[in-house]
């Protein structure tokens, strides 16, 4: 299951972003308004935290692909995966950020 | 590469074996699985071969039937005012065509192509659960029946494909039509969910040794995500049909805003489902691409890991868009955009597998026969769809289409684009394979240019249509409006549409005659294991694979799978079985038995399917006495199972040996059972939120829990439930006649305390004189108690049945699973009581 988790990290990141996102937003228009300056900075602040998390998951998911341990075609292609999906993630969450940060 | 199991990899040198193989070998597999010779036999067939067809059959099938429904639509909007179908009728039909075509066609199709093809292409035998994949056919069969022919009665739905509420409830929709589509979904559903269960313990557990993760096909990494987002996003359906049923049957009011319920709950719960359904239809068809368009190309998929990635990413963003169906219902603007963006960014790992075809089509030679046909078309007309799914993407433009023919347009493409086209190029494709017979190229050519312009006449012209105003939905439209013409072209689309649909039936009645020659081969020189000479049995010896395209990369495999020098040359208990390997590196762990055909699989599905039926009807003891010989069947079906052989180590192969019995997470049972759960989870996960959603719209209105002492119990009884189940386990396994009566006495107590548990909840809850019909507060908190009820019942279930096999002997030291499985159950049953515990009572306090 760890291998699995490591392979799919980036793309687990990114799915507990935007649910995170959406759910901030959602709180926010119970408790007040969902556009509420303090609930836009909490969901950037989240933002922050993701995609720091993510670019640590990308740079191990790199160094295990340089790793002289990573031997065999199939660790190889489960660290590629893990590398390219935590870029790919790295790329949505940025995207999915701007709604708060440039306006909407 | 470090082994997974601390098998020795260097015994892969040993194949393919030298001597040669004894002369009655193929005779004994051919006779164990022998081709069925009676009716009954032909309806109790159980291996993939037979049930694949028949489940691609049925869902060609009601597509046939569904394409029928969308012509005679199209014939009363041929002209403006015309008076070819009444109002209601042409509501019934738009609704069914849409239901049919979504939950009878588009999912089951390609999960019957996972059944059909997988096995061979994997190197197994046959799906671990092959009883289980006829269950989930002959259920989906007899309920898409039933569901189909309640349009001659008149009994059809009529509120659309999603039945939003409160159009769908019972003021609306009085009688039972809408009914029919909340409890014939509800169980097709429950067949789809044993199917990707099937699925995914075939791809992680049955391939031939040496396919690690990276000489997976394509095909099966599409169907092992598929099938992981139907576990994921089904629940979410089961568990909205299943309140709308309350509601409509019990006043229960989830989607009712006078007593504090929200229609906008169903849309969530609905579309949390229906837009992850788009990309579950697409992901196998875009593995299907990925595993054609190489061969029709002759050379290897460009990007192939970049692929696998965008399968991976479209499956997990495919749960975070769902919300861009709902952007005209007045979320706040934030979210909007957040869902707006997210959707915006589905392209990526569309557009990666698109320009992967692209690439690899341009990199090699192309040959234009029919499934090359086929996929050149899917990748026009997909494209297109994909394009206009930016548009709508986008929340003003949304706004401005939203509901009108724009819509339709957009997702008939995509959906035809991403699914329809490819599946034909599939079935044109693999057809040489599954009935050693190709179907007509000639043909095929004609059947894909119909189908083709008759696609863009329809539908191209409807993105105009919708563009002028015209909404969806409408029986009829004025004249003068702009709208005659547009209309006409779609209506004379949809028909070379049907002639090249057809022509394909045709050719397909032509290809299974049960006559001529059938020794087709590997006539498009495709690389995959399916292509290797097959039986009944699927291959002749289950080869080692150490390449990502084994037929073109590893010389001589065939003729060696046939002469069997692989691995399981011959049946080695006399059973019908297969290899059970690791999930990660497919190393060999045990020799998996296969179960022999029978009745109680299809027996079991009627009944399951009659207790629905019956109930929709409102029949119910008669529904109550199908369902008590539903659970009759299966449990005379579990309780061959579970049995260990006699030999507990055999040859494999070359001298390998492998056990024929494992238990816990080595064992395939296993894997299906936490499966299982997950879809539990989800439902539980679905239903916090659903309460958590009613609170937050009407927060006023919610009474206090229980006094909190009640919870302190409830916690301890699932915790001492869940520690007496972990001991029957242990205990078992320490072996002898008393253990097994001790541990079958542990388990029958903790069924107890966490029925217990439940019932204490229940009483409690009822002390506070809550009542369900009177506000959503009360709903919520009688659907969770019903929905640990149910889960309590079926752990009673399993008690009983535990009992019944000690008293037969069946508990043992030497085959644990069956406690292993029902001590899981449990487990899970008691966390779930102790949350919803926890969540009533502390969220929002008192």
């Amino acid at each position: 299951m760890r291998r699995w988790i490591f392979t799919l990290g980036g793309l687990l990141l990114w799915a507990v972003h935007f649910v995170g996102v959406y759910a901030i937003a959602s709180l926010a228009d119970t408790v007040s308004t969902a556009d509420a300056v303090g609930w836009r900075m909490a969901a950037l602040a989240f933002s922050g935290l993701c995609l720091l998390a993510v670019l640590l998951h990308l740079l191990l998911a790199v160094r295990r692909l340089a790793s002289p341990s990573a031997s065999g075609a199939a660790d190889h292609f489960m660290s590629q995966v893990a590398a390219m999906g935590s870029a790919l993630a790295l790329l949505a969450i940025l995207w999915q950020t701007l709604p708060t940060l440039i306006g909407y | 590469m470090t082994s997974e199991t601390g098998f020795d990899r260097t015994l892969y040198e040993r194949f393919p074996t030298t001597e040669p193989r004894p002369r009655d070998e193929l005779d004994e597999l051919e006779a164990v699985w022998c081709r069925p010779r009676s009716t009954w036999q032909w309806m109790t067939a159980i291996n993939n071969n037979f049930v694949g067809v028949y489940y691609v059959g049925a869902a060609m099938l009601f597509f046939v039937l569904a394409g029928l429904l969308a012509l005679l639509m199209r014939t009363q909007l041929a002209l403006p005012l015309n008076g070819f179908l009444p109002q209601e009728t042409y509501n019934q039909m738009f609704t069914v065509h849409g239901t049919a075509m979504m939950f009878l066609f588009a999912v089951p199709a390609v999960e019957a192509l996972g059944v059909l093809l997988l096995p061979q292409m994997l190197g197994a035998r046959d799906l671990p659960f092959p009883r289980l994949s006829a269950y989930a056919f002959w259920a989906y069969l007899i309920g898409g029946l039933a569901f189909f022919c309640s349009l001659l009665f008149g009994l059809a739905p009529s509120g659309g494909w999603f039945m939003y509420p409160p159009l769908s409830n019972i003021t609306y929709s009085p009688g039972i039509n809408a009914d029919f589509w909340l409890l014939g979904i509800g169980f097709i559903e429950i067949s789809a969910i044993a199917g990707a269960i099937e699925i995914i313990v075939g791809v992680l557990r049955t391939r031939a040794p040496g396919m690690t993760l990276d000489k997976l096909p394509v095909f099966a990494w599409a169907m092992l995500i598929f099938a992981c987002m139907i576990i994921i996003a089904f629940p979410s359906i089961i568990l909205a049909t299943t309140l709308m049923e309350l509601e409509r049957a019990l006043g229960w009011p989830f989607f009712d805003p006078a007593r504090g319920g929200d229609p906008m709950l169903w849309q969530h719960l609905f579309w949390f489902f229906g837009h992850p359904e788009v990309y579950i239809i697409f992901l196998p068809a875009a593995g299907a691409m990925s595993t054609i368009v190489p061969v029709v190309a002759q050379t290897p998929l460009v990007g192939h890991r970049l692929v696998v990635l965008a399968m991976l990413a479209t499956g997990f963003i495919s749960f975070g868009v769902w919300a861009h169906h709902m952007f005209t219902t007045g979320m706040p603007t934030i979210s909007t955009s957040f869902f707006s963006a997210a959707s915006a960014a589905v392209s990526i790992p569309a557009g990666i597998q698109v320009f992967s075809w692209i690439a690899t089509v341009g990199s090699g030679r192309m040959r234009f026969n029919t499934p090359g046909l086929f996929v050149l078309g899917s990748l026009v007309i997909f494209t297109m769809g994909g394009l206009t799914g930016v548009m709508a993407a986008m929340v003003p433009f949304d706004w401005q289409v939203h509901d009108t023919y724009f819509i339709v347009a957009h997702l008939h493409y995509v959906l035809i684009g991403g699914m329809v086209f490819p599946l034909f190029a599939a079935i044109y494709h693999w057809m040489p394979m599954v009935s050693s017979r190709p179907l007509s190229d000639r043909l095929g050519k004609w059947a894909f240019w119909l189908m083709f312009t008759g696609m863009h006449a329809t539908f191209f012209t409807m993105h105009l249509t919708g563009l002028m105003g015209m909404p969806r939905r409408v029986y009829t439209y004025l004249p003068g409006r702009g709208l005659d013409l547009p209309n006409l072209i779609s209506t004379i689309g949809a028909f070379l549409f049907a002639a090249g649909v057809l022509i394909w039936v045709i050719d397909m009645i032509r290809n299974f005659r049960p006559f001529g020659a059938r020794n087709a081969g590997n006539i498009h020189d495709a690389p995959g294991l399916e292509w290797l000479p097959n039986g009944l049995y699927s291959v002749r010896s289950i080869p080692v694979v150490s390449s990502l395209y084994p037929l073109w990369d590893q010389k001589g495999l065939a003729g060696d799978v046939e002469a069997g020098r692989y691995f399981l040359p011959r049946t080695a208990t006399g059973h019908r079985e297969t290899i059970l390997t690791s999930t990660l590196n497919a190393e060999p762990i045990a020799l998996m038995r296969l179960p022999q055909p029978s009745g109680w699989p299809l027996w079991a599905a009627l009944f399951t399917a009659g207790f629905f039926l019956l109930l929709t009807v409102q029949a119910y003891w008669p529904s109550v006495v199908s369902g008590v010989l539903a659970i009759y069947c299966i449990m005379t079906w579990a309780w061959s199972l579970d049995r260990p052989l006699p030999q507990k180590t055999v040859d494999i192969g070359a001298g390998i040996r492998a056990p024929t019995y494992v238990s816990g997470p080595a064992s395939h049972g296993w894997w299906a059972m936490v499966i299982t759960l997950v879809v539990g989870g989800m439902v539980l996960a679905m239903s916090a939120f659903s309460y958590v959603f009613l609170w937050s719209r009407n927060p006023q209105s919610w009474a206090p829990p229980p006094e909190v002492a009640s919870l302190a119990m409830l916690l301890a009884m699932n915790a001492a439930g869940v520690l007496l189940a972990w001991g029957a386990c242990r205990i078992l396994r320490r072996g002898g006649r008393v253990r097994a009566a001790l541990a079958t006495l542990l388990m029958l107590l903790a069924v107890g305390l966490v029925g217990g548990a439940w019932g204490l909840d229940l009483s409690a809850w009822l002390a506070t004189g809550l009542d369900p019909t009177v506000n959503a507060q009360g709903a919520t908190v009688y659907a969770f108690m019903a929905w640990q009820g149910f889960f309590v019942s079926v752990a009673g279930l399993m008690g009983l049945f535990l009992l019944l096999r000690w008293m037969a002997g069946l508990v043992r030291a030497d085959c644990p699973s069956t406690v292993d499985l029902i001590a899981l159950f449990v487990a899970y049953t008691a966390g779930q009581g102790a949350f919803a515990g926890l969540l009533l009572r502390l969220f929002p306090g008192s």
